[in-house]
């Protein structure tokens, strides 16, 4: 008998100990990096192997830039392009715009610094989208923007605690080689490694939490001990 | 005889308006490395948001005062805009849409003197041939609480050859609209499409900032020309 109770306190112990870590939920609410909420970002997305611009295969990997050091405020983690479809060309004779939908698959999302709950916090990734608009001036393309869009459900928390953001971004490949400040390449597992790709800046962030506020009640070690009192 | 001569004049009177076409290159506002300035936009309503008959009005913002160095205004929304993805949960109402959106019509102003593609003249007017957004729209309870754009845009100067035009690119964040309040100080006034005029603060309508941009001038010449003198003139005539 005696076993059986401190059997039983020994898994209240690491069921309350559980619980801590999932303590702070993720704050439900509307964030937006224009309004100073948490700091906007940067990307650089490889382009694995023989990969160039646009193809599957290639991964996104994101982080918030507070002008000296990346991923203090959230990460975008390796989603990878499943595939593109041209949205609209307007390029005659290399001349034009056009613009491409692109699918991503896979990776993860980390929400810190504070700004969406007390913890840092995982989420993964559902769904991603990413629309990007090129021009192009005799075959080359000048300058690129994009609008991003991303949802995931965040671990640890009820299915029901979600998080979806959305953000403006910009092609920056001007100088020859990735300058330092900006996230490092990934491959399909996420390790670091590859060395080609584009890179560029995230802006105008809008995230939103939801879902994800959980009721609980404070427990001392006395409750705990009173479950087992007959 | 007169009425020749009229005609001469009239066309030596107009020349001097296009003395210098806008220099070719490309051009990228100051917030991505270049020395174009960012903007604001607003965005007229005809039965509310991604309606058919919206019309656009951007302007460039110094920090102070809008519309010094560019202007682009009334490319109106022709088509209703197609839905390219929607995320938002039928019960939750959380989610995402994106939407390609079709402008028709327009005009581009660009000031000339002192900016990067001042070829001469005191402005530069182009007519809008193009302009298609994408639209991201996030949703909370099914109330679109974040929305983000791509702009694409290409125009024809006006006085120029025919292959003189600008290409531009860029990005848009919505900041509110007047379902939330009044369009806010420092933002461009709403106009409409049908007769391209102001049409002040009231709406309905929304606004927001413009910035990431990357503008090409291509293809522009300024057409050599001849000074004439007026005894030259009566000389063709006799």
């Amino acid at each position: 008998m005696r076993n059986v109770i401190l059997v039983s306190i020994l898994a209240g112990v690491l069921a309350v100990g559980a619980v801590s870590v999932y303590a702070g939920a993720p704050v439900n609410g509307i964030y937006k990096s224009s309004d100073g909420d948490f700091d906007e970002g940067r990307e650089a997305s490889s382009w694995p192997g023989t990969n160039g611009f646009l193809s599957p295969g290639n991964v996104l990997h994101a982080e918030s830039w507070d002008g000296s050091t990346l991923g203090g405020d959230w990460k975008i983690m390796c989603p990878a392009v499943l595939d593109t479809l041209l949205i609209f060309s307007t390029v005659s004779a290399g001349t034009g715009h056009m613009a491409y939908l692109i699918t991503y698959k896979g990776g993860y999302i980390e929400l810190g610094g504070g700004w969406a709950g007390t913890d840092t916090y995982t989420g993964t990734i559902d769904t991603y989208y990413e629309s990007r608009s090129m021009q192009f001036i005799d075959g080359e393309m000048v300058g690129s923007v994009s609008d991003h869009s991303v949802e995931a459900h965040i671990v640890g928390y009820p299915a029901s605690c979600v998080s979806f953001g959305i953000g403006n971004g910009v092609w920056r490949n001007d100088p020859p080689a990735k300058p330092a400040g900006y996230p490092d390449y990934r491959d399909a597992t996420c390790a670091a490694g590859p060395t080609n790709g584009h890179w560029g800046d995230i802006r105008d962030l809008t995230v939103t939490v939801q879902g994800c506020e959980v009721s609980s009640e404070p427990a001392t070690w006395g409750a705990v001990k009173a479950l087992y009192r007959d | 005889m007169k009425a020749v001569i009229l005609v001469l004049l009239s066309v030596l009177i107009a020349v001097p308006a296009f003395a210098g076409a806008p220099l070719n290159g490309t051009y990228k506002s100051t917030d991505i490395g270049g020395l174009m300035q960012p903007g604001r936009y607003s965005e007229l309503w005809f039965g509310g948001k991604l309606a058919v008959n919206n019309t656009l009005n951007e302007q460039s913002w110094d920090g102070s005062t809008l519309g010094v160095e560019w202007h682009w205004y009334c490319p109106w929304i022709s088509v209703p805009p197609v839905l390219l993805v929607n995320t938002v949960n039928g019960i939750t109402g959380d989610g995402t849409k994106i939407w390609r959106v079709t402008y028709v019509g327009g005009t581009c102003w660009l000031n000339g003197p002192g900016e990067p593609w001042d070829g001469g003249d005191a402005a530069y007017t182009a007519n809008i041939n193009s302009w298609i957004a994408i639209v991201t729209e996030t949703y909370d309870n099914f109330v679109e609480v974040g929305t983000v754009r791509n702009h694409t845009a290409s125009a024809t100067f006006v006085g120029y050859n025919t292959k003189c035009m600008n290409l531009a690119v860029s990005n848009i964040e919505k900041r509110g609209d007047t379902t939330g309040g009044p369009l806010p100080a420092d933002y461009p006034d709403f106009w409409n499409w049908f007769t391209c005029t102001d049409v002040g603060t009231a709406g309905p309508g929304e606004w927001g900032d413009i910035d990431s941009i990357t503008f090409t001038i291509k293809g522009c010449e300024t057409v050599s020309t001849e000074s004439i003198s007026w005894g030259a003139v009566k000389a063709l005539d006799r």
